[in-house]
């Protein structure tokens, strides 16, 4: 499965190959992250201006996915890790900051 | 590490000085996904170190004018890879056969189809907790992906380049990462119930907003 997905995907990359809802919906994400060529996502862009149920699922796709991307929690490094890394550079040699 | 290049340009050789203003500032970005990776932090903290003075020894190869913040994760990723994924136990392939369809399922189920919008219903209602919980639960080579896509916004061919793989792996990976991911958010949302009574849960949009 992982090898006919990464192969649908690639087909995309050609233009003129015409779209169906299934590759739609196998390549949205190339789609969604700006990974196609322009010409390749200007027919993708006619489909779903012709085609509801793929413009529904591009809609959901997207906002979940801004979703995650909005609130995923980001961890800071801990203060002590800071200086425990810079410690450990300056013995193996990094010198100090010059002004 | 084209050897001859930086004979002819010495003057793009990166210089050690560089070192701690270059790298520093990436270290939260580090910290995070190596916390992401090892799920715990004493692990995380050692990772993020070692890459650190990996780097270091290493910045003479980095070449200048490629993308630093890309050899950073590069680093983090093959040592994470080489001493602590293996200490960490594989997790059982999950079934693919069930995340399919899960979109087409939520507009079509028997309990959300009477709703204006189950898509609404279900993204007024997506908890942070289960936002953390669903990228948790991703099997690692999927999370890496998708942290390194959709939390540290990498491009498809950097992130092949931090992977030492293919970018058609990365769309594959990818592709199966992210449907994991909503297979799981819905999941989820029906565990809440909201799904199957048709109607959000007002405490929780309270608590929401
Ligand atoms: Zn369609």
């Amino acid at each position: 499965m992982r090898d006919r997905i990464a192969g649908t995907s690639q087909i995309f990359l050609l233009r003129g190959y015409g779209m169906d809802c299934s590759r739609i919906k196998d390549a949205i994400y190339l789609f969604l992250d700006n990974e196609m060529g322009e010409e390749v996502a200007s027919e993708f862009e006619n489909h779903l201006a012709s085609c509801p149920s793929c413009a529904r699922r591009r809609d959901f796709t997207t906002r979940w996915l801004v979703q995650v991307r909005r609130r995923a929690v980001r961890l800071c490094a801990p203060d002590s890790l800071r200086q425990k890394v810079l410690r450990s550079l300056r013995s193996n040699g990094l010198e100090r900051l010059s002004p | 590490m084209n050897i001859a290049e930086t004979i002819h340009h010495p003057g793009q050789q990166p210089h050690r000085w560089d070192f701690q203003g270059a790298a520093m500032p990436y270290m939260d970005s580090l910290f995070n996904t190596a916390f992401r990776m090892a799920r715990n932090s004493e692990d995380a903290e050692d990772l993020v170190q070692e890459t650190y003075l990996k780097a270091y020894k290493y910045y003479d190869k980095f070449q200048e004018g490629t993308n630093f913040k890309a050899w950073l994760f590069k680093i983090l990723k093959n040592t994470f890879i080489n001493s602590y994924r293996k200490k960490q136990q594989v997790p059982p392939e999950s079934d693919f056969s069930d995340i399919e369809d899960s979109f087409e399922r939520l507009v079509s189920d028997e309990v959300t189809h009477r709703m204006r919008s189950p898509e609404e219903e279900f993204l007024a209602n997506i908890l942070n907790e289960d936002i953390q919980a669903a990228l948790e639960a991703l099997p690692s080579d999927f999370r890496m992906v998708v942290l390194l896509a959709d939390i540290e916004s990498f491009s498809y061919k950097e992130i092949a380049d931090i992977l030492g793989v293919p970018v058609g792996t990365v769309m594959s990976r990818l592709y199966r990462g992210r449907r994991l991911l909503e297979a799981a958010l819905l999941k989820f949302a029906r565990e809440h119930g909201y799904l199957r009574n048709g109607m959000p849960s007002k405490m929780r949009s309270q608590v929401q907003s």
